[in-house]
């Protein structure tokens, strides 16, 4: 863990709250982007990360340093966004995803090519179409994995699961999203 | 079709942990084989496809809003709790030195916790090897009714009772010694016996003269309304000490007489779990949004079941001292660490899952209920909860799911209501 994270640890569990303020900063785009990618709706995603942020706070005695931080506060916030999809009891989120994917951000230095915009946007909407078509388990370990770079080992940590399982189960997710996506293109 | 040895190798050539070695294999098979390309090129697509995903950036200033909501509810960082070990064995292959360890921090941890009562023993281990000493004795101090069975109210069951009369006594009524040769090492749970001066967070007023003092069995009505109404008027919160012979029966009758107001008890999880053994502990009850007068009378109630109890049957009154105080700053720290929220803080808006609804409950039950509320004002008189804690030789987890059950449920408090906290100590605690 960077020292720097570890100081303002010490500071917010001194009581200095706006320490956990920086912390919440420092992380919160990266956060927010893989629990959106979890749950594919920008709403539910800001309340999951806010809720995460907030039982992180609370449990912050019980975050030992032998891991990153980040790490840490990922665990706590997949957990809270399986935890709410288990609430909602849906697997399939096609029209959520259909809604959310038509306002993913158009990369300006496209502008000289107003067709691509169009075409980038209808791309990024099938895949988080499928994405969110995907079980529970297979989207978990892709958005890991791609989206957040993670290694086997750093998902076999937040899962809690053996690093055997974290490879069995990117093969299938990967198999299951080019199913998806070459029924979609057919 | 490739076999599916062949398409696990490819997919983990695109997570990229494959050794050199493989990672040839992978490129030849490429290039001879026209299946593998095409697969493993659609593979490749597709994490372009999820890596060229945009950035999506959070709508709202989380780290503001994170901050505020922390402030308005209080939130506080919990305490780590370690009161409880488990044990858990792999079977033979452990180590010799392993089990000597914890069988040695055992016995510290006990030695230190207890003060060396004379309910901790550690067995004797006559063939000479090291094994796990006796770690804890469990038995109920004081009779169990026979027809009374003490059970934990469920979240989900609304009005679930502390005791019922079961009419049959409980298996584990019967005193347990636990020696580590006969223990189970996959189900042993190491429990603190009984609570320690060291663990105890309700320290005694600097000035006693603030105390009103008094036996509950010989409370007179006219005292306590003077008490509530006159001396302490201007006080909102109390700290009310209730010296008991057994905590677990004091508590069924504070929840008897508490039940004539409309006041419902939630207990956590680990308090229960102690009820039910039957071990030593001191616990709180926290109540709020009552009225001076509710007080008065519940105690007097109180008071009043107490006598009636003990001339019915010899000893089975249950309360003996009661000190009343004004509640101290202390103890509304203490209090706002067990609880993880500062209960004093009032917020408006409540705990909520993310759509902000509470998903125990079908959205129209909720709609019904809510228009309820808004005609009677305050909601039905039933609703108000109340929370009780173990707080030594143990605490509540800061994920305790009846803590969470009881903040949800507050109500905001009326006007002129006060907030009571009850400090149950049985008498050996």
């Amino acid at each position: 863990m960077s020292a720097d994270d570890q100081r303002l640890i010490t500071d917010c569990l001194r009581g200095e709250t706006a320490a956990f303020g920086e912390l919440v900063r420092r992380y919160q785009d990266r956060l927010y982007n893989t629990v959106y990618r979890l749950v594919g709706n920008v709403e539910d995603a800001n309340d999951i990360v806010q809720e995460a942020f907030l039982n992180a706070y609370q449990a912050l005695n019980s975050f030992k340093g032998d891991a990153l931080f980040f790490t840490w506060l990922y665990r706590i916030a997949f957990n809270a966004a399986v935890s709410f999809k288990r609430k909602q009891r849906i697997l399939l989120r096609l029209e959520t995803g259909r809604g959310d994917g038509g306002n993913e951000p158009v990369d300006p230095s496209d502008a000289s090519r107003p067709g691509h915009a169009l075409e980038r946007a209808e791309q990024d909407r099938r895949v988080q179409d499928a994405l969110n078509r995907l079980s529970a388990e297979h989207r978990a370990v892709l958005v890991m994995k791609e989206i957040d770079g993670l290694k086997y080992e750093d998902m076999a940590e937040v899962l809690r699961v053996p690093i055997g399982t974290i490879r069995s189960r990117l093969h299938r997710a990967r198999l299951e999203l080019r199913e998806l996506l070459e029924r979609d293109e057919g | 079709m490739l076999p599916e040895r062949v398409r696990e190798l490819l997919t983990a050539y695109v997570d990229g942990v494959l050794r050199r070695r493989q990672r040839r294999a992978v490129e030849r098979l490429r290039q001879s084989n026209a299946e593998a390309r095409a697969f493993l090129q659609h593979l490749e697509s597709d994490s372009a496809l999820l890596r060229a995903l945009p950035q999506r950036q959070p709508t709202a200033d989380l780290a503001a809003k994170t901050l505020q909501t922390i402030h308005a509810r209080g939130l506080l960082p919990q305490p780590s709790t370690t009161r409880r070990v488990r044990l858990v064995w792999s079977g033979w292959a452990v180590a010799a030195s392993v089990l000597l360890a914890i069988g040695a921090g055992s016995y510290l941890f006990f030695a230190l916790a207890l003060g060396g009562t004379k309910d901790s023993r550690t067995a004797g281990n006559k063939s000479g090897k090291a094994a796990v000493p006796a770690v804890v004795e469990v038995r109920p101090r004081l009779p169990v009714a026979p027809d009374r069975v003490l059970r934990p109210v469920q979240p989900d069951a609304p009005g679930g009772d502390l005791a019922d009369n079961s009419g049959s006594r409980p298996a584990d009524d019967k005193p347990v010694t636990v020696v580590g040769a006969e223990l189970d090492p996959a189900k042993t749970e190491v429990l603190p016996l009984a609570p320690t001066a060291a663990l105890e967070l309700f320290q005694d007023l600097p000035d006693p003269r603030l105390a009103l003092v008094f036996k509950l069995r010989e409370l007179e009505p006219e005292k306590i309304r003077k008490l509530l109404r006159d001396d302490r008027r201007h006080d909102n919160a109390y700290r009310i000490e209730l010296d008991c012979r057994a905590s677990g029966k004091a508590l069924e009758r504070l929840q008897a007489a508490f039940r004539a107001y409309a006041v419902r008890l939630i207990v956590d999880h680990d308090a229960a779990d102690r009820l039910k053994r039957g071990l030593r502990t001191n616990f709180i009850l926290y109540a709020e949004n009552l009225m001076p007068d509710e007080l008065e009378k519940f105690l007097q109630r109180l008071g009043q079941d107490d006598r009636q109890a003990e001339a019915k049957k010899r000893g089975d009154g249950q309360f003996e001292r009661v000190v009343v105080n004004p509640m101290q700053p202390a103890d509304h720290k203490q209090l706002a660490k067990l609880l993880g929220v500062d209960p004093t803080r009032w917020h408006a808006e409540r705990p909520k899952s993310p759509l902000g609804v509470d998903v125990r409950k079908p959205l129209a039950d909720q709609t019904a209920d809510q228009v309820v509320q808004s005609l009677k004002g305050q909601g039905a008189p039933g609703d108000r909860p109340a929370l009780v804690l173990a707080y030594n030789p143990v605490r509540p987890r800061p994920s305790s799911k009846e803590v969470k059950l009881f903040l949800d449920e507050r109500k905001e408090p009326r006007s002129g209501s006060v907030q009571v906290l009850f400090v149950l100590r049985g008498r050996d605690g």
